[in-house]
């Protein structure tokens, strides 16, 4: 076996820093600049005990959020920097079952699209059926939950654009390291206008054939906006991690290394993965807020 | 398919054979009833209906799942996972992969945490999920788990490469019943390549024993045949041995010590004993002559 063969041995025998050096060379080669900003809004009253949204609610952390991305004072005028009249705009939800992307959710961003000066019959929302219903669109508004994820530690809005891939499998290998080449396809590339993570009730550790456990499912009532999928995508899993700390009282290491979100800045230049260079932005409930 | 009443079996034979059930499942359990529908995945298929996770269920060579859901107004639904497996040491394998919970007393091996029974019997590994846990959708899993269970009318016997583990000092619930690197790296990482030499047709098994502070490792495996075995030494001891390759044993990075055999077509291997004599004790308590033939 003549190939270059990396085993526990030498993760043993890597220092903290040489294993990073190890891991990255090329972001720590080379200064990156570049920034990223990325809001967190949170609402106590967004969902009632039983979880249910209330949609008056969400509307205001949906349009806190935009406005304090864009530095716009309307919300209206903040959505119309990021679609035109002429656009055809496709929503980017999703739908896995235990979490999907809630439907008040869809139809808020329907609404601001609307707001905006798009007419109605050029908005489409899907997931599934997202590379034949989407693919013609010219913005992609990307909006899904954050939650860990068994192939790439966890599901965030990188991921959410695999289903434009025609096989998505073949992203499986080494923990679906090569996500943000999806982000290359014509369906997709450059049409992106904000990308929405929730964390309403985000999922932070997963069992069984469906990933899923309804102990390891918080209200943390909060949702990231960024025009970055990776810094939005680096916030989540921060959330996650910390919370998972919280809870089981030790940095317990999720099942996947999520690379995927270093590598799409590494190798994929998709945008800003190091915490230290992203500018997080909070507003409003601030109980519990981990991050 | 209509179901036969309540209480009562529903005969599981459909027109299509790719969706002709294998048991017969209950009708109806503590007010839950099933929906009537099966849907029915293969190795190929799996994807469609779990996602990446699927390939766990590749790794322990499954043949079929079929989903079953039973519906009850008021309260979450129920999903049966029924995966026909390969064979016992399959099903015995992708059970041990992710165990929590409480035992439940279900088949020939179960658990049970936050809405969800785990159990396999025979070929079979059976889930049970509900999105939203109480103690009723509790009670209708643990009932639903015990009906199918006695549905699968023949028990198997432990996969034999158990019986080279020894028991003294082994944490419970700690043994991994293994075919793929995937699976042995998600428990314990030993290398990014395959220098085991795994294979669908290889057997594997991994433990934990306490000894003292210290946790060490045993991982065996067994091949289809010793020149199989002869070649993931080969692998082994160079990626890992390295300047222990010749003695078969190393002081690792960690200042401790892992240890290895070979036997016929047998591999054992002791990770990170914390001297070397303990090393080599534990290596030789591993009974690979009682399962090398």
């Amino acid at each position: 076996m003549s190939e270059l063969i990396l085993t526990r041995r030498d993760l043993l025998k890597a220092t903290a820093g040489a294993a990073v050096a190890a891991l990255a060379p090329d972001i720590l080669a080379q200064e990156k600049p570049k920034r990223a900003k990325v809001v967190l809004v949170r609402h106590k009253e967004v969902l009632d005990a039983q979880g249910k949204i209330n949609e008056n609610v969400l509307m205001q952390m949906l349009d806190e959020a935009v406005t304090t991305l864009l530095g716009v004072k309307n919300p209206v005028d903040a959505w119309k920097r990021l679609v035109q009249p002429t656009d055809l705009v496709g929503i980017k939800s999703n739908a896995w079952n235990p979490l999907p992307t809630p439907k008040e959710v869809e139809q808020a961003i329907r609404k601001r699209v609307m707001d905006a000066g798009v007419a109605e019959d050029n908005i489409r929302i899907d997931d599934r059926g997202a590379r034949q219903t989407l693919a013609n669109c010219t913005a992609l508004i990307n909006v899904r939950p954050v939650r860990t994820h068994w192939w790439s530690g966890i599901g965030g809005c990188i991921k959410n654009y695999i289903i434009f891939s025609e096989n998505p499998s073949t992203y499986h290998p080494d923990a679906c390291s090569s996500l943000a080449s999806v982000w290359d396809l014509s369906a997709v590339k450059g049409k992106t206008r904000l990308n929405i993570l929730l964390a309403l009730t985000p999922l932070f550790h997963g069992r069984g054939p469906h990933h899923w456990d309804p102990r390891y499912v918080w209200q943390y009532k909060g949702l990231f906006v960024s025009l970055d999928p990776v810094a939005v995508d680096a916030m989540g899993l921060k959330l996650i991690q910390a919370k998972r700390l919280q809870h089981f009282g030790e940095d317990v290491a999720l099942e996947t290394p999520p690379k995927h979100i270093r590598e799409a800045e590494v190798k994929y230049g998709l945008g800003v993965s190091d915490p230290s260079r992203i500018d997080l932005v909070k507003r409003g409930w601030k109980e519990d807020i981990l991050i | 398919m209509c179901p036969m009443g309540v209480g009562g079996a529903m005969p599981m034979a459909m027109s299509s054979p790719q969706e002709q059930l294998p048991l017969s499942l209950p009708a109806e359990i503590g007010g839950w009833r099933w929906n009537g529908k099966v849907d029915t995945y293969n190795a190929n298929t799996i994807f469609d209906y779990i996602d990446g996770i699927g390939e766990i269920y590749r790794a322990y060579n499954m043949r079929t799942v079929w989903v079953c859901r039973y519906e009850r107004r008021g309260y979450p639904s129920l999903t049966v996972d029924l995966f026909e497996m390969n064979t016992p040491d399959d099903a015995f394998g992708v059970f041990t992969f992710e165990r929590d919970g409480e035992d439940a007393g279900i088949g020939q091996g179960s658990d049970y945490a936050g809405g969800m029974l785990r159990f396999w019997k025979d070929r079979y590994f059976v889930v049970i999920t509900a999105q939203e846990e109480n103690e009723t959708v509790r009670q209708a899993i643990l009932q639903l788990g015990k009906a199918i269970a006695r549905a699968i009318p023949r028990t198997a016997p432990l996969p034999p490469l158990l019986k080279a583990l020894p028991t003294t000092g082994m944490q419970r619930n700690s043994v991994l019943f293994f075919r793929h690197p995937m699976i042995l790296s998600r428990h314990f990482f030993v290398a990014d390549k395959d220098v085991l030499n795994l294979s669908p047709r290889t057997e594997g098994v991994l433990a934990t024993y306490q000894l003292g502070r210290a946790k060490v490792r045993m991982v065996v495996v067994r091949y289809p045949s010793e020149a199989d075995a002869v070649k993931a030494w080969d692998t082994f001891s160079q990626a890992y041995l390295r300047e222990g390759r010749q003695k078969g044993i190393v002081q690792t990075e960690n200042r401790k010590w892992t240890a290895a055999k070979r036997t016929g077509r047998v591999l054992a291997i002791v990770f990170d004993a914390p001297t070397r004599k303990g090393a080599e004790e534990m290596l030789k308590a591993i009974r690979t002559q009682e399962v090398h033939q």
